[in-house]
């Protein structure tokens, strides 16, 4: 019917064009494009509807939180603009031009209600400066999508990888310690040194997942080097709607499953006392993915995850008290690609010639040997005070992290973890938030204590060695919204790291070395409205990691590397200084380009040196490599380009990355591990609605890695894999059944079943990477 | 006062939790999967044993040369000890009740110089080369190169299958 109605208002409106063309010329051609953002942090509120009362008209936005709007006469009409956990929203405006670019600016999760006037002011962990990009909410629908994976699809993000189950997220080049990840409000504590170790969390409980690129972090903070990934669950409501959310997956190449459930609610009870919790959980399970040629045998994978948490809230007219627990649990077993084990140096070379993985099984769930186990819980208390524009946050928060990995082992040892690590950490952090004027000031401060262990009874020796470290950090930060157009921001952060170590030495006697750490980040950013076309941030951060335990203390064989690793107790911190550009054009409204250039110097870049000399051992020889110091720079340009060529449906892009890791010692090398190049290219046709459906989408899309060449073959035990080309489509759709949504779709990676392997995956000496696979995912939001 | 109880909560949680978390001195790790030595023991009727060592003990590396008489049979005997533990541990034994996922392997170069053959078999029927028979050739000088690999459900003979826990080389004079 609505479209009916549209078409009859299209007439009209051309049957009025025509008719004051004779006359006067006021054509009803007027075009009004726009975006809807979060008003809190400018992140873009994704298929907001956009409704103009007088006309009774309406479109949707698209995933980006663009929308147009063509065919109006110019004249007052009201916009009424609504999204998923926001308030309608009404603003009247007056088109006086035939383009117009409207941003409208929602409350995000306001919850406000109609007595009160004073609104609950969320502390962002996005600063208006940031350069960051969101993952898609559709993609966030897939449950069986690791973290690695729903990053990937950031320009200039990539996944270290360990095979088809393990991804860590690089960002501009750094990955591991560098990269910080707050999950919830919270940073996630793990052993996150090694490279084959995934983030510990649970991607699909996300409500928005984000990278930000920029160095730095003053919140969470002094080592985010490489950037930070911010993860935010469902903000609690006390509208006493139910939230509910299921989200499904299968995928063919592994045959795997996923589920995610969530739900949420909240009460008003009397005196404004607000209540409310939510509930969410995931189960997943993975059997062994395939390759083209062969099954990859052991990279099967299962998951169980839930969360609980509990909200309360009192409000009066300028006071509002807020109280959050939240209870996480992450519990993940995977299996390591069998044909990955070996024990010495001559197994590798062998693996390597070899060009197929010594170990096929037949396709099974089961996970064999080798396998790792993590299970992580994390509780999180929070409170917060706001009076008219000061806001005060106490959070407690705690984390456990318990990890085993088995290997095959001699004399019915395999149920023995081979390494077995608990880690602790207690946090409690104080913010102090404060409007005035212009500006927005926070000042907070941190204790965390953490506490690594090593179970003991593995029968190896430890790689990481029991620690307690304890860090005491103070920070400010202060937004300073000059006008409409211009925003500048600025902050520090000092940190006190005191570490003590507790090793044993080659005669098996305790010695407890103590290490301190000054750490500092600084953080400058602006951003700027140029013109209505043209957007430009900028942000300069300076950030400090301390050297971790692995790089300190590493001394021996490092199993799945084939090498012989040692530390260096008198690692310097690192220190870097990141310069990152956004420019962002847009030009007629169809054609979109964010172009951005960085500059990350490191001062004292902590790297793996491989040396000249082999040591030999019962196992036989072992190249030997040393943590050693150098100065770094990397530098890199992400490009984002989308148009429509003149089709309203049909819809160009383009995603370009290229980095450079340069050592800035007399080499000149390119650093190990330096992402390759790499370019994507997508046609999508998109279609807001048709019948009773929304937000139609199929597409195609096209990726180009090229190989890594400029890396020293030296520091490496096989050449950089050849470059590859891997194409993938996407089909996905969703209908409104009374206010419900019900949602499918359908991706097909690697459709052509190209056989490749990957520079940045660590099994690339052993199995080729996966083979086609389609995901179907079925969702549905209450 | 509701608040203040909350933070007081909250508050205290922290401090009986942090301070609840006294640690302990750790211990050390027997390393159970380590291997310091491998024994190599030839045998001929009617003259003592020869035991030749290649040992690992605290970053020391130790080889004998293998010393033998030309135009010989000799039967081979391998042991793999952990000296590091007192008493000394016998790690053969574990090899020998595991033998169908074990194997070891030996290498002479020159080739002529010492020909190996498996005196040894699993329950497949597999060579296990713990006992060995070995002929020796002509006077002269080479190397003996002795690999035991370890390959769970997989073994099936070949050099190529499975990982390696022993791999070392002797100097050999016969």
């Amino acid at each position: 019917m609505l479209h009916l109605r549209q078409i009859g208002l299209l007439i009209l409106c051309l049957l009025m064009c025509l008719q004051t063309a004779q006359a006067e010329p006021v054509p009803c051609d007027y075009n009004i494009k726009g975006k809807v953002s979060d008003e809190h942090d400018n992140s873009a509120l994704d298929y907001s509807t956009i409704f103009i009362v007088e006309l009774e008209k309406g479109v949707v936005a698209d995933s980006a939180g663009y929308f147009e709007i063509k065919g109006i006469c110019p004249g007052q009409y009201t916009f009424r603009i609504s999204h998923l956990g926001c308030d309608n929203k009404d603003t009247v405006i007056t088109v006086r031009y035939p383009m117009a670019f409207l941003e409208f600016k929602l409350e995000h999760h306001a919850e406000e209600l109609a007595a009160v006037q004073i609104t609950a002011q969320r502390i962002s962990p996005v600063n208006a400066t940031d350069i960051s990009q969101s993952v898609q909410q559709s993609d966030l629908r897939n449950p069986s999508l690791e973290l690695g994976q729903l990053l990937k699809n950031i320009t200039g993000v990539q996944n270290l990888q360990t095979g088809p189950t393990l991804f860590k997220p690089i960002i501009h080049g750094l990955h591991s310690d560098r990269v910080l990840i707050v999950n919830n409000g919270m940073r996630l504590e793990g052993q996150s040194w090694g490279s084959e170790h995934a983030p510990e969390m649970d991607a699909s409980a996300a409500r928005e997942l984000q990278v930000i690129k920029g160095a730095g972090s003053v919140q969470f903070g002094t080592d985010a080097i490489g950037g930070v990934v911010l993860m935010e669950y469902d903000k609690p409501e006390f509208n006493k709607v139910w939230k509910a959310q299921v989200n499904t997956s299968y995928q063919s190449n592994n045959r795997g499953g996923a589920l995610h459930a969530r739900l949420g609610n909240g009460y008003t009870l009397k005196n404004n006392h607000q209540l409310g919790f939510q509930i969410g959980g995931s189960a997943k399970r993975f059997g062994d993915a395939r390759a083209p040629d062969y099954v990859l045998s052991n990279t099967g994978a299962k998951e169980f995850n839930g969360y609980a948490g509990l909200f309360y809230q009192k409000r009066t007219d300028d006071k509002i008290w807020q109280w959050q627990s939240l209870y996480s649990i992450y519990n993940r077993e995977t299996g390591i690609l069998a044909a990955s084990h070996v024990g010495n140096l001559t197994d590798l070379q062998t693996a390597i010639s070899t060009g197929e993985p010594q170990i096929v099984r037949e396709w099974t769930y089961e996970i064999g040997l080798p396998k790792q186990s993590v299970l992580h819980h994390s509780l999180k208390n929070k409170l917060e005070y706001q009076f008219g524009k000061n806001q005060f946050r106490l959070q407690y928060d705690v984390q456990i992290d318990h990890r085993k990995e088995f290997d095959n082992r001699r004399g019915n040892r395999s149920d023995i973890p081979a390494l077995d690590m608990d880690l602790l950490v207690h946090h409690v952090g104080a913010v102090y938030k404060r409007s005035f004027l212009r500006h927005q000031f926070n000042a907070g401060a941190d204790y965390y204590y953490k506490y690594n262990r090593n179970v003991p009874g593995t029968g190896f020796r430890v790689i990481v060695p029991d620690y307690v470290s304890q860090i005491a950090a103070i920070w400010m930060f202060d937004q300073w919204k000059i006008n409409q157009k211009l925003t500048l921001e600025g902050g520090g952060r000092y940190e006190y790291q005191y570490f003590s170590v507790f090793r044993f030495n080659e005669q098996k006697e305790l010695i407890k070395p103590t290490f301190k750490y000054n750490n500092l980040a600084l953080l400058g950013g602006i951003s700027w409205d140029i013109s209505e076309k043209l957007q430009w941030k900028s942000t300069l951060g300076i950030a400090s990691r301390s050297p971790n335990a692995n790089e300190l203390f590493s001394q021996g064989v490092h199993q799945s590397a084939a090498a012989i690793e040692y530390g260096d107790t008198s690692l310097l911190p690192e220190k870097s200084f990141k310069w990152i550009h956004q420019l962002s054009f847009n030009w007629n409204f169809d054609t979109r380009l964010v172009f951005s250039p960085y500059a990350n110097y490191v001062n004292n870049f902590i790297y793996l040196e491989p040396q000249q000399e082999f040591e030999l051992t019962v196992r036989g020889p072992f190249p030997v490599f040393r943590y050693r110091q150098t100065d770094v720079i990397i530098s890199g340009l992400d490009v984002d380009f989308s148009f429509k060529p003149g089709v309203e449906w049909l819809k160009l892009g383009t995603q370009y990355s290229y980095i450079r890791m340069i050592k800035l010692d007399e080499s000149r090398d390119e650093l190990v591990n330096t992402p390759p190049n790499r370019i994507t290219l997508s046609a999508g046709l998109h279609k807001l609605s048709w019948k009773s459906f929304q937000n139609l989408h199929a597409g195609f899309e096209w990726t180009y890695v090229a190989q890594q060449q400029r890396v020293d073959p030296r520091s490496d035990f096989a050449s950089p894999p050849d470059a590859y080309n891997l194409l993938s489509m996407e089909i996905q759709g969703e209908t409104i059944i009374g206010t419900h949504r019900l949602g499918a779709g359908v991706t097909i990676d690697n459709m052509l079943n190209t056989r490749y392997r990957d520079y940045l995956d660590r099994f690339r000496y052993f199995a080729d990477a996966q083979g086609i696979n389609v995901h179907a995912k079925i969702y549905f939001i209450i | 006062m509701k608040h203040f109880n909350a933070l007081t909560w909250m508050l205290l949680l922290g401090i009986v939790t942090l301070s609840g978390c006294k640690k302990d001195d750790p211990e050390p790790d027997d390393e159970n999967e380590l291997i310091t030595t491998v024994e190599l023991v030839f045998k001929k009727s009617g003259s003592p044993d020869k035991v030749f060592t290649w040992s690992e003990l605290s970053g020391t590396i130790s080889v004998d040369t293998i010393q033998l008489e030309d135009g010989e049979i000799y039967e081979l005997e391998a042991r793999f000890l952990d000296e590091s533990k007192t008493p000394v541990e016998d790690i053969t034994e574990e090899v020998a009740e595991e033998d169908e996922d074990h194997q070891v392997f030996y290498f002479s170069n020159p080739g002529p110089l010492l020909t190996l053959t498996y005196q040894d078999a699993d329950a497949n029927a597999l060579p296990v080369g713990l006992n060995m028979r070995v002929v020796t050739g002509d006077s002269g000088s080479g190397t003996l190169r002795v690999v035991l690999k370890h390959a769970p459900g997989e073994k099936d003979g070949n050099f190529s299958t499975g990982s390696t826990d022993v791999d070392i080389t002797f100097p050999v004079a016969l």
